[in-house]
């Protein structure tokens, strides 16, 4: 008896055991074999990222017709280095690198809140915080409203009331053109919000708009403003920087408020009041003529008004500059002779200049720095872009379209801005929409790839314009805060769905392409293609009868493909350009990117000018115009001692240290310009009441308001905390991760605070680009968003909103 | 140092579940120790409670398992435990020793039911050194995650053995008590379980006080020597003590874990108060898994990296 | 007595006991060596070449804190929101105006003597011949003692798979020549990568040719994630202070404000497809 329930209890353990254990093992391995039989459709396409704006090389792999891996394309320079000798040296070997918001892309493509059909406004107020009742139509009746509402413009000879906002990289061509054969002369992009208060420094200053920094040769740099190692825009900056630093014992300074991501790195991190840069580059300046350090052969040959600006300087010692800026004497003295004596050196500024009142000065007594030292457009300076691409082929619009395009713009353009960027100017135009002012009033928007209400400064008064307006049109990918103003809302499209030309800003010509490595997954129309459709419905053709939208310009045939006419557009941009190849061409190049065999060139304004191109051209006051239909058209060159040579594009054709040429011009406000880059304050400075300088950045995990949806990025930061020095939170009786409330005189907000000691005590920032009340599950109320504290203010010179110019008190709730 | 940003969400592997298992295998381990007393070591007065906790012993390790098994996150793939074995890791020990303990506990009640002396005594034997691996392999298993500061010590095993034994020894008074008060009216229950007299539970009282001085004095020599140790070390006492899980450390197992029962056992006001004994007990049993979890958990709370 | 004994023995072990028993016991035998057979034959074929020790060197003064690292190594291994196989510990040191920001990545160190191969109860995580710690997914009872054991916490528990899982060095990237996702994309060209037993590779001259610090050199489980200028005062912050201790457990679903479903989608988007996914089965154990 015993020894049968024994075996048996033996034996019954070990079947099952054998049976449970197959089910598991054996079996499950099977499976997995056959799995691996299966093959899967793998491709690897190259394009261009979009997650930022810097359209860096990628090679996206796709299986079975979904994206799973977006990799570095090593082809490409805006990944590895903007000096040529460098990438073509070691580009295969190195490899080339992607951001962490490159890398997100997979989920800004698969968001599943991606809007994904157009959809109609039912309720007809407009409001933030107020529900449109969107209800989803068919693309037909989207276009087909559209179609009418701007045939009936164009029939009352109102075209021009025609607005049209655009990013300033993807599709501009087709939209610019569109706007021309509209006939409205309202196209803006992007750029006015970024940087045009740089580009009007610097077109001063040498009258090239984007100088860049040669920093793989560089020994000492100097950046005030800037941070390029978490704007990251561009990666070989992210190479760079690191790079020069450790291999070449480069000693990197940056002047800053906060310690931003580059100052944390930096060899030495100068703490400085906001705005006030351009005293410490005067007193710096100063320092440099007193100890016999400038370059006298430089500044004798090719710069204009030396002696008037030495005149001025005199006086602007670094104590004087001290008692502005808060830096110390001693090492604006020590900066001084470092950058002078440690050759060769390159100073840089961006946006934490250029985004305040007095930037455009600022920047242009900065910039001269670099004058005085004599390093321009030499290894391992500040170098003139040698930017060549693919080329915008004017169109010739109609009669009708031509009538109002000599309308105004609705920010009165060149008129009331001297250094007018054509990107317009933003604040204005929605200041004169909400105040009933400007030259008319317009009745259609079409905004495509913006956020306005939080990207421009001074969200009530954008409210405020765009519900005064008939009919908007919102072209976007996820239901944003300006979306919910509009009246029809378009699915848009991300950078893997579409095509764009990228010439990209290196130190010698380099195009890459971004082409559709998939179809647009919810079968949108890319936004070239309702540009397009557009066109074809209103039958806008151009002066000589060519019916643009329809006719393919290269073969000259009609096309009912849009996606094929605008390869054929594409294709023809690329051949008139520098590159010269058609768009087939380009895709079977390596990493699809066109590079130029001739490198990086230094010393391009010593260039003389040959006999052939001296044949079109024009001479007025020693300046050489080129000639276009018998006009003068652009600056080419000067006669220096008899000899044509390229020169600076400025009116003397040399480096201006005195613009003699300001004393016509009138900025915005009707004050005259000033022709020395004179220190002026800017306009708000801080009260009793408002007490501290507020202040924003980029950091390297978010694009600006457009990745706060995308759940890699959010994973790594989900908030934006408001950053207090140490002493100043103490005497404010405010501790970490408390919430305050951020008050200036034009509205106040809600922030969590983060105590650090790497911002100056008077100051207080946070990360740009947060505080959604729309666009997504993840985006919706996280963080602040800092644009309802400031005015819809911007620079009079250039028309560069003022994102950073802001003085606010902070308490506890 | 204000600003550090961490990133992984560095949950805590091993929870209460664990924490269970470990507490009913103590009291197992124990139950079946005390029970040995009696029928191995020829302790006559403990005969009749050692014949209880035998089924306790038996009851608690046939529960303990159920808690290990779901604390897996693969449940159907437990039998590989049994196939695929790692000599060098503890948990494998453990398999092995759990899996023969188990069938010693069955043996060893059937044996006392049949009362077969010679295979009992034969059983009880192995059962001993069994059950005193048990309880110490739980302790090894902790003491080789030499990562945790507060589990890299030689007196994991000890310490859990010791408090095995006082979980053990509570939970047998109560149900003893349990039993004489309750129970006395059934006829099944008398013929099988013959009354216990009040000095049985006096005596396994005065068992309990030694066990609850050994048990506080190696709890204590741990803390100190930590708290006087490296920096590492020393932020897992002051977790203990100051941080998070003082209340439960220091109210829960430490004052009425411990120092209030042993002054109950001990004094002689109280230590012949059935009622404050029974209380006592339960105290201890809530002290114990207090014990239990601030070593498991507590130990996993400061950061690593 | 012994005689008694031998009766006895005799009488339990007769013959049918005796096979019954032997039979059981070769039953179990044949049916490891069956399963262990099947395990061997892997499509992903780790044959081997002997010598080749795989390190990565982490150089801290070119990284740039940002985040690149820990957004690719999600998407080529699909990691589950929330978990990371690779990330950025970010600390401040210093005072107003003398700050500066210390970096330091951090991931499976691949250890020569790693606790958490000897604690594993079934093997189920092992070190290949060429010195990867890698973890069979086909294997784990997710018990989580590896992940108790490690001294940099750098295991998780993978909610999906239910089993453990760490970072990998992408080893199905490995097969094929390439570098591990997170060394490719280093946006500061801090990370490198390659065999160390190679006398020729730009890893070991970097050893060679640079001071090098390791963490937590002190439990003597030999890392191979060596580190350039790793400052230890900042790389043991947050250990100590009772104010971070909270900031150390995150709670995804609560700082994202969404559900576990919204989590969820997100690993379903590349589940299966992605290319860890696609390209490494974790079948094979090697080296019994």
């Amino acid at each position: 008896m015993n020894k049968l329930t024994r075996r048996e209890f033996i034996g019954t353990i070990t079947t099952t055991a054998a049976i449970l254990a197959s089910n598991n093992d054996i079996v499950k391995n099977l499976k997995n074999d056959l799995k691996q039989i299966k093959k899967f459709n793998e491709e690897s396409i190259p394009s261009c990222c979009n997650m930022c704006g810097s359209q860096c090389g990628i090679i996206v792999k796709v299986v079975d017709g979904k994206v799973v891996k977006i990799e570095p394309n090593h082809h490409n320079p805006n990944n590895f280095s903007n000096n040529s000798e460098d990438f073509f040296k070691n580009h295969l070997k190195e490899g080339a690198v992607i951001c962490a918001k490159g890398n997100a892309g997979i989920a800004t493509l698969y968001d599943p809140d991606r809007i994904k059909k157009p959809l109609k406004r039912t309720n007809p107020k407009k409001g933030i915080g107020i529900e449109p009742g969107f209800k989803e139509i068919s693309w037909e009746e989207a276009l087909n409203e559209i179609t009418d509402r701007l045939k009936k413009l164009r029939q009352n000879n109102e075209a021009h009331k025609l607005l049209w906002f655009s990013e300033d990289h993807s599709f501009t061509h087709i939209q610019q053109d569109f706007c021309e054969l509209f006939g409205t002369p309202n196209y803006s992009m992007h750029s006015n919000l970024c940087d045009t208060g740089r580009k009007a420094s610097f077109k001063i200053m040498m009258g090239d708009e984007r100088p860049l920094c040669d920093f793989v040769n560089s020994r000492y740099i100097l950046l005030f403003g800037w941070n390029p190692l978490y704007a990251l825009k561009w990666l070989h900056l992210g190479r760079i920087i690191p790079k020069a630093m450790i291999e070449n014992g480069t000693k990197l300074v940056v002047v800053d408020p906060y310690l931003s991501g580059t100052a944390a790195k930096a060899t030495e991190w100068i703490p400085i009041r906001p705005s006030t840069d351009g005293a410490m580059a005067l007193a710096m300046a100063n320092v440099i003529i007193k100890n016999n350090l400038h370059d006298k052969h430089f500044i004798e040959e090719w710069t204009d008004g030396f002696d008037k600006f030495y005149d001025y300087v005199k006086d602007k010692t670094p104590k004087w500059a001290e008692k502005i800026t808060d830096v110390p004497a001693e090492t604006i003295e020590r900066v001084a002779i470092e950058f002078a004596t440690i050759k060769p050196g390159v100073v840089d500024f961006w946006s934490g200049i250029g985004q305040y009142s007095n930037g455009v000065y600022s920047g242009w007594a900065i910039g001269l720095l670099a004058a005085l030292t004599g390093q321009i457009d030499k290894p391992g300076t500040l170098i003139i872009p040698d930017k060549k691409g693919n080329k915008h082929i004017k169109v010739k619009p109609d009669e009708i379209a031509e009538k109002s395009l000599k309308a105004k713009r609705m920010d009165f353009g060149k008129e009331k801005y001297p250094y007018f960027h054509s990107s317009g100017v933003y604040t204005e135009i929605f200041n004169n929409i909400a105040n009933n002012k400007g030259p008319y009033k317009p009745k259609i928007a079409i905004i495509i790839f913006q956020n306005l209400l939080m990207s421009t400064p001074g969200t009530e008064i954008v409210a405020k314009a765009l519900s005064k307006l008939e009919f908007v049109v919102v072209n976007d990918i996820f239901l944003s805060e300006t979306a919910h103003f509009a009246d029809i809302v378009l699915p848009g499209t991300t950078y893997l769905e579409r095509y764009d030309l990228n010439t990209h800003w290196v130190s010698w010509p380099a195009l890459g392409l971004r082409q559709p490595v998939i179809k647009p997954i919810f079968g949108q129309l890319t936004e070239y293609e309702f540009v397009c459709e557009l066109g074809r419905r209103l039958k806008l053709k151009e002066k000589d009868g060519n019916d643009f939208f329809n006719i393919g310009r290269v073969s000259k045939e009609p096309l009912s493909d849009k996606t094929k006419w605008y390869e054929e557009y594409l294709s023809k941009e690329l051949k008139e350009g520098e590159p010269q190849i058609t768009l087939d061409e380009l895709k079977k190049l390596p990493g699809a990117v066109w590079v130029s065999k001739y490198g990086t060139k230094y010393e391009k304004f010593k260039k003389v000018i040959s006999e052939d191109k001296l044949k079109d051209t024009i001479i007025e006051d020693k300046i050489i115009y080129s000639l276009k239909d018998g006009k003068k058209d652009k600056q080419i060159g000067f006669m220096k001692n008899g000899i044509p040579v390229r020169g600076f594009f400025t009116p003397t054709g040399k480096i201006q240290f005195y613009a003699e040429k300001h004393k016509e011009k009138k900025d915005a406000n009707g004050k005259p310009l000033k022709e020395l880059p004179e220190y002026i304050e800017r306009d708000w400075q801080p009260t009793q009441e408002y007490p501290f300088y507020l202040i924003n950045w980029k950091e390297a995990t978010h694009t600006h308001t457009r990745t706060q949806n995308n759940i890699y990025l959010m994973e790594i930061k989900n908030e934006n905390k408001l950053m207090i020095n140490k002493i100043t939170a103490q005497k404010l009786n405010i501790k970490n991760g408390d919430m305050v409330w951020i008050e200036s005189p034009y509205g106040k907000t809600k922030a969590r605070v983060k105590i650090t000691e790497g911002i100056h005590p008077q100051v207080v920032g946070l990360q740009h680009g947060f505080g959604h009340w729309a666009f997504g599950e993840i985006a919706k109320n996280k963080g602040t968003s800092d644009s309802v504290l400031r005015p819809a203010k911007s620079c009079p010179i250039s028309g560069q909103a003022l994102h950073k110019e802001c003085c606010v008190k902070i308490y506890k709730i | 140092m204000d600003n550090i940003i961490y990133m992984s969400t560095h949950e805590i592997p091993l929870l209460t579940k664990i924490a269970n298992y470990f507490y009913l295998t103590g009291i197992s381990a124990a139950s079946f120790i005390i029970s040995s007393l009696a029928y191995v070591f020829g302790m006559e007065k403990y005969k009749d409670c050692g014949k209880i906790s035998a089924i306790i012993a038996f009851g608690g390790i046939c529960i303990a398992p159920i808690f290990l098994i779901m604390d897996l996150m693969q449940i159907p793939r437990m039998f590989y435990l049994f196939f695929m074995f790692n000599f060098e890791s503890p948990l494998t020990w453990g398999t092995i020793i759990l899996s023969l303990y188990i069938l010693n506990c069955f043996l060893y009640l059937y044996y006392i039911f049949k009362e077969n002396k010679k295979n009992l005594k034969l059983f009880g034997i192995i059962g001993i050194m069994l059950a005193i691996s048990l309880e110490a392999y739980t302790g090894f298993v902790l003491a080789l995650g030499k990562g945790i500061a507060l589990w890299n010590t030689p007196l994991m095993p000890i310490y859990f053995l010791i408090s095995a034994m006082v979980s053990g020894t509570a939970l047998l008074i109560i149900i003893v008590v349990i039993k004489e008060k309750f129970f006395t009216n059934f006829e099944i229950i008398n013929k099988i379980f013959p009354q216990i007299q009040n000095e049985v539970i006096y005596d396994l009282g005065k068992m309990l006080a030694v066990f609850i001085a050994i048990d506080l004095f190696i709890a204590f020599s741990d803390v100190i020597l930590l708290f006087y140790s490296t920096p590492e070390n020393s932020i897992v006492a002051r977790v203990l003590l100051k941080g998070p899980f003082n209340i439960m450390f220091l109210f829960g197992e430490i004052l009425f874990g411990m120092v209030i029962p042993f002054f109950i056992f001990i004094l002689p006001k109280f230590n012949k108060n059935i009622a404050l004994l029974t209380f006592a007990s339960f105290l201890i049993l809530i002290g114990v898994w207090f014990m239990r979890y601030v070593t498991v958990v507590g130990g996993q709370y400061v950061p690593l990296m | 007595m012994i005689d008694n004994l031998k009766e006895k023995l005799k009488e339990k072990i007769n013959r049918r006991g005796f096979l019954k028993v032997a039979g059981t016991g070769l039953t179990i035998l044949a049916l490891q060596k069956m399963l262990t057979k099947l395990e061997a034959k892997d499509v992903l074929e780790t044959k081997s070449i002997t010598g080749k020790r795989y390190a990565m060197l982490i150089d801290l003064r070119k990284c740039i804190g940002c985040d690149a690292c820990s957004v690719a190594c999600n998407q080529e291994n699909n990691v589950p929101i929330g978990f990371y196989r690779t990330w950025v510990k970010k600390v401040e040191k210093g005072e107003y105006n003398n700050v500066r920001d210390y970096y330091i990545p951090t991931l499976c160190n691949h250890c020569e003597d790693a606790i958490c191969n000897r604690n594993c109860p079934v093997k189920a995580t092992y070190k290949t011949s060429e010195g990867l710690t890698l973890v069979d997914y086909d294997r784990c009872i997710g018990c989580r003692y590896c992940m108790v054991s490690c001294p940099y916490n750098v295991r998780f528990a993978h909610p999906y798979r239910k089993t453990v899982d760490k970072c990998t060095f992408c080893v199905h990237r490995l097969k094929e020549g390439k570098l591990p996702a997170c060394v490719e994309t280093c946006v500061g060209k801090a990370r490198i990568f390659g065999d160390i037993n190679d006398k020729k590779s730009e890893i070991y001259k970097a050893i060679a040719t640079n001071s090098i610090q390791v963490l937590k050199s002190e439990q003597n489980t030999k890392p191979h994630v060596f580190y350039i200028s790793l400052d230890i005062e900042t790389a043991e912050a947050g250990k100590t202070d009772f104010d971070y201790m909270k900031y150390y457990r995150r709670d995804i679903k609560k700082e994202l404000g969404v559900n576990g479903n919204r989590i969820k989608e997100q690993y379903n988007i590349l589940k299966g497809i992605s290319e860890a996914d696609r390209k490494y089965k974790h079948q094979k154990k090697l080296n019994p």
